[in-house]
């Protein structure tokens, strides 16, 4: 697939057939598909962009990066430029943060995600799996819902409950609501709330709710 | 004087009738011409004429070209320094290329040597050749082809433009760019 670079707000469509509809603005593609838009390129077997909508669809093994943004995932599809619903095998990352499970829906205006199917939230503190999550990716805060459970292997702990969350930006605090547990080194500990500082210093300092 | 003159006039005469009589009745068998070496295709020569073809009373192409070769025999025409043009619902495509042919029994039209269109919507199709598919109604553009459409850039091996030139089938190295290039 041989194409030029295509400059800012261009977005570019490679493959081994392209289709194009002027009057609806959609375009396909398929074989060897690779879409690009501003310094994001992102490469399946399969695509549909709509240019008036900015709605798209890539499937077949999609491969997207974007910056210090990643995606691994069977397909993904694209509404409006701004929100992003990647489905099937979806491994993502952004900066030192990761994200994976069966459904991620992103908002690349706010970096808020959602796993609705559950999956789990990695950062540098540690990796945070429920039925259900959630992630302010720029305030570092991140929340599961439905057999939650964290584990920091750097600071030796591990912990669940019915709820867990994360607040990066305050010492690495994990709030455990609802059969709460917590093990780090031979210390254990069960409460109906507990409150977990993952802080720099690697000692979980926890205040068990009466 | 009159004596000899009246004999040559007759001779011409007898030569000229001869001339005829040969080429009406006497056409040159397949075995004869090849034995007797190929006289090559019968042509008939036009200098800055025009073809068109219509259909239901609405011209679908016309073709100008300055130098103009029809084969007798397959009515097939080869044409140098064309103008071509091409109508699309109310969009008119005016081609120019260096060579082209229209082939009599399939009344498909190939223009070739670089080939360039421009629509009156100004939208630009450079390409090696381009063909006119009469019974499927598509225009195919053929090697280095490359589309300029509001902003749509396409380039590829091959495009295909159907439904009145508004939608573009790309294939073989297909590349789309949308907004500033």
């Amino acid at each position: 697939i041989v194409g030029a670079e295509p400059s800012n707000g261009a977005s570019e469509l490679n493959g081994d057939v392209v289709e194009y509809n002027a009057k609806t603005g959609l375009m396909t593609a398929d074989g060897h598909v690779v879409l690009k838009h501003n310094d994001g390129v992102a490469r399946g077997s399969h695509a549909e962009y709509n240019t008036k909508t900015q709605d798209g669809l890539l499937t077949g093994g999609v491969v997207a990066n974007q910056g210090d943004t990643h995606l691994t995932c069977d397909s993904v599809r694209f509404f409006g430029g701004t929100q992003v619903v990647a489905e099937g095998n979806v491994h993502g990352s952004k900066g030192d943060k990761a994200y994976e499970g069966p459904r991620a829906e992103y908002s690349t205006d706010n970096e808020y995600l959602r796993l609705p199917a559950g999956g789990t939230i990695t950062t540098a503190d540690g990796s945070f799996t429920a039925d259900y999550m959630e992630g302010w990716m720029k305030e570092n805060h991140a929340r599961g819902v439905g057999n939650a459970y964290v584990t920091s292997p750097k600071r030796n702990f591990e912990g669940g409950g019915d709820e867990a969350e994360y607040f990066g930006e305050e010492s690495g605090k994990v709030v455990l609501t609802g059969n709460a547990w917590a093990i780090q080194d031979n210390n254990r500990l069960k409460s109906q709330r507990l409150t977990v500082y993952l802080d720099e210093k690697g000692q979980a300092q926890t205040e068990a709710a009466q | 004087m009159e004596k000899k003159m009246k004999m040559v006039m007759l001779l011409a005469a007898a030569a000229f009738i001869g001339g005829i009589a040969w080429v009406v009745f006497s056409v040159p068998k397949e075995e004869n011409v090849k034995e007797a070496g190929d006289p090559g295709p019968r042509l008939m020569e036009y200098s800055s004429n025009t073809i068109r073809e219509e259909k239901d009373g609405k011209v679908i192409w016309e073709i100008y070209a300055e130098q103009s070769q029809m084969n007798v025999d397959t009515q097939d025409t080869v044409f140098q320094n064309v103008k071509g043009k091409y109508y699309q619902g109310d969009k008119l495509i005016t081609i120019t290329a260096p060579h082209g042919v229209y082939n009599s029994k399939t009344r498909n039209v190939r223009l070739d040597g670089g080939a360039k269109a421009v629509t009156s919507d100004n939208e630009t199709l450079d390409c090696a050749s381009l063909e006119w598919v009469a019974d499927e109604g598509r225009l195919l553009a053929i090697g280095k082809a490359k589309l300029v459409r509001g902003g749509v850039t396409i380039t590829a091996d091959r495009i295909e433009a159907a439904d009145e030139f508004n939608s573009f089938k790309a294939q073989g190295n297909a590349h789309i760019v949308k907004g500033k290039e």
